[in-house]
């Protein structure tokens, strides 16, 4: 078990197509808990660390019945 | 909360109200728009005065005026402003400035609405002219099947890479098309972001998530509204409820200060192609097809809707959600009054009541006035 922090490998990344959002992660054995071992192979789904901003109005354009 | 012992400790300190929570003053109930939470609370319009005394009183003072029913009251009140954390105490008012009223937007047009019927429009004229303006929101209102799904994404397609960023569309449903088919459009064009399917067969909503899942897909998700109601023309817009009140926030309440919450930096194609300040408005400002939008924008006749205020309407102006209404100036409760209440809003602020407005006296008999006013020709100034 290593206490340094090393860099997540990419090339598995890239095979499966993951977003390279996912380089940021930094692993190491000390914090890598079952938690966080989910976190990464898992649950989430590959969009997971993609951030998506959708605008929207601040204020109703029209106010229609319905 | 022990309030007796919270006054003690503070009675050399002033009330501050946090300056993003902002009150605004209504005939009968008052109002704390908190700008920043998003909230708005209202309480009785008695306690008001109490605000311009915190501003040059500190606490000791303050109780030293009250007699010893007041006192019980204000410690209610300053119960409810605590727990609410929109007051805090302070040595000095004067580092807490009040947060400019300014308001302007980086356009000449914010938002705009094209209506559809018997005829279809020149699209691409439209939305040249609108990225011209620097446009950021674009409404579709379909009433017939003459505007398809097809058509919305031609539409959408066309408001790509133009200063549009987002698009929503009211449509009437189409039995050929399936559910797959509406979640299609809406999944491959993201500037869409909101879609109405009226004259559905059933009531429901259908959630799109972009593809993402679990917490995040709450960021990017559109839910797709189906209603069996039928949207028949511009006669079904205006109206004003609990729920269209706006979340309060620094840009939109600064903007209801100095313009109309409707009106202001809007322009509107109508089901026969001409240009207005909003569909159902009688004034007209010629056919799309042989104006041009910002000759017209720039006009001081289409800007002076734009400043038709809250605080010079009547009824409005004593209302405490007067900052959070977006108004409608197509239907009024005297059409030969310009600054009359919208015909379409339910609250009365003198009895601090929610009713629904077809029941008002009068307000049939005013219904049918527009409705008739509706098939004489097109008024042109």
């Amino acid at each position: 078990m290593s206490s340094d922090l090393r860099p997540l490998s990419l090339p598995p990344l890239m095979t499966e197509r993951l977003p390279l959002g996912y380089r940021r992660i930094l692993v190491s054995d000390d914090i890598l808990d079952d938690e966080a071992t989910k976190r990464l192979t898992f649950e989430h789904s590959k969009y997971r660390h993609v951030s998506t901003h959708v605008r929207r109005p601040l204020k109703p354009i029209s106010k229609v019945e319905l | 909360m022990d309030m007796e012992k919270v006054l003690a400790d503070s009675l050399e300190k002033h009330v501050l109200l946090f300056t993003d929570c902002v009150p605004v003053e209504g005939h009968t109930a008052s109002a704390i728009y908190d700008l920043t939470r998003g909230r708005i609370s209202t309480f009785p319009s008695e306690y008001f005065p109490l605000f311009k005394l915190f501003r040059t009183h500190r606490l000791g003072q303050l109780l030293d005026t009250f007699s010893e029913d007041d006192r019980a009251n204000f410690h209610d009140f300053l119960g409810f402003l605590l727990s609410n954390e929109y007051v805090v105490f302070v040595d000095e008012l004067a580092p807490f400035p009040e947060i400019p009223s300014a308001w302007d937007a980086p356009c000449s047009i914010e938002n705009a609405i094209i209506d559809v019927n018997t005829q279809r429009h020149d699209y691409r004229k439209i939305v040249s002219e609108l990225d011209a303006l620097r446009c950021e929101h674009l409404q579709v209102r379909s009433y017939s099947p003459v505007f398809t799904v097809s058509d919305l994404i031609d539409l959408a397609r066309l408001c790509r890479g133009t200063s549009i960023q987002t698009l929503q569309a009211v449509i009437p449903h189409d039995p050929m098309n399936s559910d797959d088919d509406y979640v299609s459009v809406v999944t491959s064009n993201r500037i869409l972001v909101g879609l109405i399917v009226h004259s559905a067969s059933q009531d429901r909503r259908i959630r799109v998530d972009y593809g993402a899942q679990g917490t995040s897909a709450k960021l990017v998700a559109v839910e797709i509204e189906m209603t069996t109601k039928k949207l028949e023309s511009d006669l079904d817009c205006g109206s004003i409820t609990k729920k269209q009140l706006l979340r309060p926030s620094t840009p939109t309440f600064n903007e209801l200060h100095h313009f109309n919450g409707c009106l202001n930096r809007k322009i509107s194609i109508d089901e026969n192609g001409q240009v207005r300040n909003c569909p159902a408005m009688g004034r007209s400002f010629g056919h799309h097809q042989s104006v041009t939008l910002s000759d017209i924008v720039a006009g001081p006749s289409f800007q002076s809707a734009w400043r038709a205020r809250k605080d010079e309407i009547k009824v409005c102006q004593d209302c405490q959600y007067r900052y959070a209404c977006t108004d409608c100036r197509a239907f009024l409760e005297d059409p030969d009054s310009e600054d009359s209440k919208p015909l379409k809003c339910g609250y009365d602020p003198y009895t601090d009541s929610w009713t629904d407005w077809r029941g008002r006296p009068g307000a049939a008999a005013t219904w049918e006035t527009y409705r008739k006013r509706r098939h004489l020709p097109i008024l042109k100034y």
